[in-house]
């Protein structure tokens, strides 16, 4: 595993949905409680492309270089 | 991706999701959990379980998200390894009743009594094959477990607990070297069929009249069953809340649908030939997908003279998914019908279907499968799904994809002139005569 972040703070955090059903309701729900609750941590919705068991290279490479940490949500 | 990560999964795949994290490696992945299911739950009752507990640990649940990507690893958690299975002894030695007590309580049968796999029975099914008996035939994956492969031996004795004569072995073979299992992990109880083509489907005495879908014939029944026990004992497979997920599970997957092709009363080419083999080639075709519906619920009547089996058949397949194919499996009575009304072949016939198969945009666009699996597609710019994606409501796009979607064979007794068609998508050829 990578190591951890010493905080979200000022941080760009990648909500991830793999496209089951309800995981961008609950994302957005997280999405809310970020700007609640740590207003200076970015958040960046982003639909996976690709059925949920496929790989998207594309969306790693952009959260690699423009992100701290990410969240993936399954939702079903 | 080498930055920390927090994966959300609901509590009713926990013992899954964190034992698909040790498979690849990360035993002490941090996942944290939400109450089941989201899938149709408000955003306000979703609200409540973000401010709410992990269902699991139960821990305020963002705590525990923001503690998954900030709190330092301990050196326990940066341990590594990988989950192995047991495959088990190679050979087994009791008395009759305790052996099939002993397969039954391991999960090595369909829960139905097997013949047993004694090393004589199997020597005798391997006999059928000029196949050595450490031969590794194939390998299947399940779950996301690495593929385990497998021997003409391992095959035989999977061939043995199903029923089969030795003289369908071969058929057994060609099945497993494609590697596709018949038990599946989708949350979708999928289901599975198979096409057989060829001599061989008179040589083995095969069903294809009346009643050739159901359990009227040795070869039809135990042939299936062979495919699901070995998709179990050699795939891996069929392990509830591990390899196997379908919520309602499928009654199919006992044999799963076989269906050997009544080539000699179609007016049309028969499968194999379609998928580039000879006539006189002996041939198994894979099939996948969710299951099969009668004819019986189109609209029509068999008793009107004039019913239009292709309005018919386009009918049956507006509850079926776009993402599987449709297998048409005509009565010979409905193939000649067709033939009559201009379809001399299967391609014309295709073509019709695909072409008035349709539905509008925002039809298409509301159903579950699209959602899940052509959006994303769009997404990704893949075709047809990303122009269909920019066309507006009602605008109408075909219901399958491809024109390729479609596959159509005949069985069937000619006792009434009904279909049935499959929701399922063609997967593989295979040479039976291969495996003699």
């Amino acid at each position: 595993m990578a190591p951890r972040l010493d905080s979200l703070h000022g941080k760009t955090v990648y909500l991830v949905d793999t496209g089951f059903h309800g995981s961008d309701v609950l994302l957005h729900q997280i999405q809310a409680w970020f700007s609640a609750n740590l207003p200076d941590t970015t958040t960046v919705f982003k639909r996976k492309a690709g059925p949920y068991a496929e790989d998207d290279p594309a969306l790693w490479k952009e959260i690699k270089s423009q992100g701290n940490a990410v969240i993936m949500a399954v939702g079903h | 991706m080498g930055i920390p990560s927090a994966p959300l999964v609901t509590k009713a795949f926990k013992d899954l999701a964190i034992l698909n994290a040790a498979k690849r490696g990360m035993p002490h992945e941090r996942i944290c959990f939400t109450p089941h299911p989201i899938w149709g739950k408000t955003p306000e009752e979703v609200r409540a379980y973000v401010e709410g507990p992990d269902p699991v640990t139960g821990k305020p649940l963002m705590k525990e998200v923001v503690d998954a990507l900030t709190v330092p690893l301990s050196e326990e958690d940066k341990k590594s390894g990988t989950v192995s299975v047991s495959t088990g002894p190679a050979t087994f030695t009791d008395t009759a009743d305790n052996l099939q007590e002993f397969y039954l309580n391991n999960g090595y049968t369909d829960f139905l009594p097997i013949i047993l796999p004694t090393e004589e029975r199997v020597d005798r099914m391997m006999r059928a094959t000029s196949h050595k008996p450490d031969e590794v035939v194939g390998k299947m994956a399940a779950g996301a477990y690495p593929p385990w492969s497998y021997s003409v031996r391992q095959v035989a004795a999977s061939a043995v607990m199903a029923g089969c004569r030795p003289e369908y072995f071969p058929i057994v073979l060609a099945i497993a070297s494609s590697g596709m299992a018949s038990l599946f992990s989708s949350t979708n109880s999928f289901a599975f069929a198979m096409v057989i083509n060829g001599p061989i489907r008179d040589k083995l005495e095969f069903n294809y009249g009346i009643g050739a879908l159901g359990p009227f014939a040795q070869p039809n029944a135990t042939i299936g069953r062979a495919w699901t026990l070995l998709s179990k004992n050699l795939g891996n497979g069929g392990i509830p809340g591990d390899t196997y997920l379908g919520s309602l599970g499928n009654n199919l997957n006992y044999n799963n649908v076989v269906i050997a092709e009544h080539e000699d009363a179609s007016p049309w080419v028969p499968l194999h030939v379609q998928k580039g083999f000879k006539r006189e080639e002996n041939v198994v075709s894979l099939f996948r997908g969710l299951g099969v519906v009668p004819g019986q619920v189109a609209r029509g009547s068999s008793a009107n003279e004039n019913v239009q089996f292709d309005s018919q058949m386009s009918d049956l397949f507006s509850t079926f998914t776009g993402f599987f194919g449709a297998l048409i499996i005509a009565d010979p009575l409905v193939a000649a019908r067709l033939k009559e009304q201009g379809y001399d072949t299967k391609e014309k016939l295709i073509d019709w279907l695909y072409k008035n198969t349709t539905q509008t945009v925002k039809d298409y666009k509301s159903r579950n499968y699209a959602y899940l699996f052509d959006y994303p597609r769009a997404l990704r710019g893949d075709e047809p799904w990303a122009t269909w994606y920019k066309l507006p409501d009602d605008a109408v796009v075909p219901h399958f994809p491809h024109a390729s979607d479609f596959n159509i064979v005949v069985a069937g007794g000619q006792t009434n002139a009904y279909p049935q068609a499959g929701n399922l998508s063609y997967g593989v050829s295979v040479s039976i005569d291969k495996w003699m």
